[in-house]
């Protein structure tokens, strides 16, 4: 920790990079934008033709799991994890020798990365927001108190989605192709953490399933305590899961990193 | 000489590229106004070609070379001026005119490149639909000519330049392309090899009376094969017609140089003559420009050796490396 | 005729080629198999338990879901080169096929092969498949001769869509953006019963975006649903006939966007 503080302006640096580099994938950002917006109301749609003429299933009226599934999507879009891609790109350009080099840590440089892109990322999806809301839904949380309490699960999704994506992205110090894993985990995540069909609603195994991973903590946890479908003591439950994942993936990320940079002098790199 | 093959008249190209608007939000103003920048790749070009000449086609990198063979062949449209190959209009009647051509690009190859050469042949065989009988002696003729068998069956991507080049060739000749279109063809050959390629040419030029126009800035190329040079600049033509022409008419002069028994600087008096100068003198070595339409080389040779005792005398001709060079000085200085 | 000879030459050669990358042909044909399957698993987690969207059950939406997957895959066979446009178009690669005598496009899309496509191919036969199972299909001639129509034709409605957006290359330099767009709606959009869209969205979806004519409403036809429709149902029936007249119409433009074309410096 000291050791981050000694190098903040290093750290600051690098956010900056990260902010200035969102901004050269302009095509990309914006199709993964309308993408995600294009998806929400699309979700909408079908899932009020599911619904039907039924007020409420499992409880939950259709206004109130448009509100979910529109904020699972948008946070997804936010809590994205650009980690993976960043370490491929310097391995295969060769930079990473040099980033290991510095003062300031590497797994440090990639979270400062990736906040600048999160920062940079923030400034098209905020204004975007009236389009989410008018395409899917949108509502003031169930309370003040849940609102409060959302901002920060949503803190702890973010920490969860960066550590997941840390793993990854070192992965990729053993074999470059990552691609392939990146896929499957983008679109096993996206199941998972309720994006599409509401956790609630996952048949039996399925279900199960789904409450070992830490997908759901990524998304389905803070919009479900915003809807207040999680109240009370269930909270505390919830939040406190978030942290138990945290902190696993740490433990986890710190055993690949120690793993990786002895990689890295068995290969001389 | 037959007639003309190729007529290029007042051939004109312009470049348009979006100009990438930089600062903050650069992207968002790129994409709402657009402002373009206009390049002027070949600003008036003409010439006319006859059936079975071979032209060196020389300029500087940028001078437009490239751009114009890419209007002859097709590849692009001129932005105005008239252009016909053969009686056509390349990019009007493309697949025709490409059963007439063959283009050899320097810097890219035109083969398939995973898999074996000779595949690529069989491919090219089909195209341009060389029957059974002509691609057999084609193939032989130019394995032959060119060297290829040892790597016939090697793939592409696994051969030198060199061998690739002479691929290359051996794959644009075996349908017997009216015209030959040859896009910097020794750049990066070893001294063999370019020898080699350029004798190639050579002998396809007399044996088919194949017309090649033939692309480069290396003056040696020209030099060993051209007869007729068109010199290109800034997209125009600066000269055009016999190599030896170019010389005479740009840089008339010889060299005379001569060396001195003893290393004392003589005191030389030169005949007073305009053509006459002395252009450099060194410890006991003079060198002395004059131009031999106007004066007698052996008047002043007399001259010298009249003056002081002279140990070792040569003439030298201009290189036209040299006189290409003060040609597109003189362009630059003019424009 | 001799073209079409021609580039089935090319395409064998483009084949072998691809065959001596054998571990990127299985790397690649098993992730945009599992790519493709994934998107209808969510489906069919919600529909497990509500048996049907908008009046569909699970089998007519697996029938509509494996009728546009499988057309996909089929305009993916010819067309997969289109991806690797814009790159070629900006390093002058372009320039070998303008010099052949051999219509460029043909040239382009036929010498090399991109085999992974082979895996959206696959996911799609295998939907519709399973889709057969689920729901009462209509195997008399007449229909299974509808069927092959609409999946030539709902391919070359979207192949015309993507080789349009592919030919503001030339000009552009740079279509990815464009067309992972068009592809996106295609995917998300194009699996569902337009119905349940409402007035605004499914008129767009029909006339603005041909998106419908692509499986949509072939599907109704197949599976006897005509009457829900809210467009006279000869539009349904002449599909086929739309996805022609797109891919025709779309190959001139290319071809024309072609003239464009710039090379580069070397």
């Amino acid at each position: 920790m000291s050791r981050l503080w000694r190098n903040r302006r290093a750290f600051a640096g690098i956010t900056v990079v990260g902010i200035r580099t969102f901004f050269t994938y302009r095509s990309l950002v914006t199709f993964f934008m309308v993408s995600m917006l294009l998806q929400v109301y699309l979700l909408k749609v079908v899932w009020t033709a599911i619904y039907g003429s039924q007020p409420r299933i499992d409880g939950v009226s259709i206004q109130t799991l448009i509100v979910y599934l529109t904020l699972t999507n948008v946070q997804l879009h936010f809590t994205f994890s650009d980690v993976p891609r960043l370490v491929r790109n310097r391995l295969r350009e060769g930079q990473v020798a040099t980033d290991l080099t510095r003062p300031l840590g590497f797994p440090a440089q990639l979270v400062a990365n990736q906040l600048g892109g999160t920062i940079a990322g923030l400034t098209l999806l905020l204004p975007a927001l009236p389009l989410a809301l008018f395409l899917g839904g949108l509502s003031l949380p169930a309370s003040p108190v849940a609102g409060l309490l959302y901002m920060g699960s949503l803190g702890l999704a973010y920490l969860i989605e960066l550590l997941i994506g840390m793993i990854v992205g070192l992965i990729a110090f053993w074999t470059l192709e990552i691609w392939g894993i990146q896929v499957i985990l983008g679109f096993v995540s996206r199941f998972f953490s309720g994006a599409l069909v509401p956790i609630w609603l996952f048949p039996g195994v399925l279900r199960k399933v789904a409450e070992v991973l830490p997908f759901q903590a990524i998304a389905s946890i803070p919009a479900s305590i915003f809807i207040g479908r999680i109240s009370g003591r269930g909270v505390v439950d919830a939040i406190g899961l978030q942290g138990i994942w945290i902190v696993l993936l740490l433990a986890l990320a710190a055993w690949v990193w120690r793993r990786a940079q002895r990689r890295i002098v068995v290969q001389g790199g | 000489m037959g007639r003309v093959i190729i007529r290029a008249v007042n051939l004109r190209k312009e470049f348009s590229r979006p100009r990438r608007q930089t600062g903050r939000l650069g992207g968002l103003r790129t994409l709402m106004a657009r402002q373009y920048d206009i390049t002027i790749a070949v600003d008036d070009v003409s010439f006319e070609v006859a059936e079975g000449e071979l032209v060196g086609y020389l300029g500087p990198n940028g001078a437009g070379k490239s751009t114009t063979i890419k209007m002859l062949t097709g590849i692009l449209v001129p932005t105005s001026g008239q252009v016909e190959v053969a009686g056509r209009i390349p990019w009007r009647e493309r697949e025709r005119n490409a059963l007439d051509i063959g283009v050899v690009f320097g810097q890219r190859s035109q083969l398939w490149w995973d898999l074996p050469l000779i595949e690529s042949f069989k491919l090219i065989g089909k195209l341009y639909r060389v029957t059974p009988q002509q691609f057999v002696r084609n193939l032989d003729r130019f394995t032959h000519l060119l060297g290829l068998d040892a790597f016939l069956a090697t793939p592409v991507r696994q051969l030198s330049l060199g061998q690739r080049m002479r691929g290359d060739l051996a794959a644009v000749m075996l349908y017997e392309p009216r015209i030959l279109y040859l896009d910097e063809p020794t750049v990066g050959l070893d001294v063999v090899a370019k020898e080699r390629m350029l004798t190639f040419i050579a002998e396809v030029n007399r044996e088919s009376a194949t017309t090649i126009i033939l692309t480069t800035h290396d003056l040696q190329d020209v030099e060993r094969l051209c007869r007729r040079i068109i010199l290109i600049d800034h997209g125009r033509v600066l000269y055009d017609g016999p190599v030896e022409r170019l010389v005479d008419r740009y840089a008339p002069h010889r060299m005379l140089v001569v060396q001195f028994s003893s290393t004392a600087a003589p005191a030389l008096s030169l005949p007073p003559h305009a053509d006459v100068s002395l252009d450099k003198q060194e410890s006991g070595k003079v060198w002395i420009r004059f131009d031999p339409n106007r004066v007698a080389v052996a008047d002043l040779i007399a001259a010298v050796t009249r003056q002081c005792a002279v140990s070792d005398l040569s003439i030298m001709e201009p290189d036209l490396e040299g006189v290409v060079r003060q040609i597109y000085e003189r362009h630059h200085l003019a424009s | 005729m001799d073209a079409l000879r021609i580039s089935f030459a090319f395409a064998g050669a483009a084949l072998r080629t691809e065959v001596q990358y054998r571990l990127n042909l299985l790397l690649g044909i098993g992730v945009g198999l599992a790519f493709q399957i994934t998107g209808f698993l969510f489906i069919w987690v919600a529909l497990s338990r509500f048996h049907s969207l908008g009046g569909w059950s699970l089998g007519d939406i697996a029938f509509l879901y494996g009728l546009r997957l499988t057309a996909h895959g089929l305009w993916l066979i010819p067309l997969n080169r289109l991806v690797e446009l814009d790159e070629e178009v900006r390093q002058g690669r372009f320039d070998v096929y303008l010099v052949r005598p051999l219509n460029p496009l043909l040239q382009f899309t036929t010498i090399r092969f991109r085999i992974n496509v082979l895996g959206d191919v696959v996911g799609g036969v295998v939907l519709f498949a399973a889709a057969t199972r689920l729901v009462g299909i209509d195997w008399s001639p007449p229909a299974v001769g509808y069927l092959a129509l609409a999946l030539i034709g709902g391919a070359a409605l979207e192949g015309s869509l993507q080789l349009a957006c592919s030919a503001m290359a030339f000009r552009w330099l740079d279509t990815w953006g464009l067309r992972l767009m068009l592809d996106d709606v295609f995917s998300n959009f194009g699996n569902y019963p337009l119905h349940i869209f409402g007035g605004v969205s499914q008129w767009l979806l029909t006339f603005v975006l041909p998106l419908a004519f692509v499986a949509y409403l072939p599907a109704t036809v197949l599976l006897h649903r005509t009457g829900e429709l809210s467009i006279h149902p000869l539009f349904a029936y002449l599909a086929p006939l739309v996805g022609a007249a797109c891919f025709i119409a779309a190959c001139c433009f290319w071809m024309r966007q072609m003239r464009n074309y710039q090379s580069s410096g070397h």
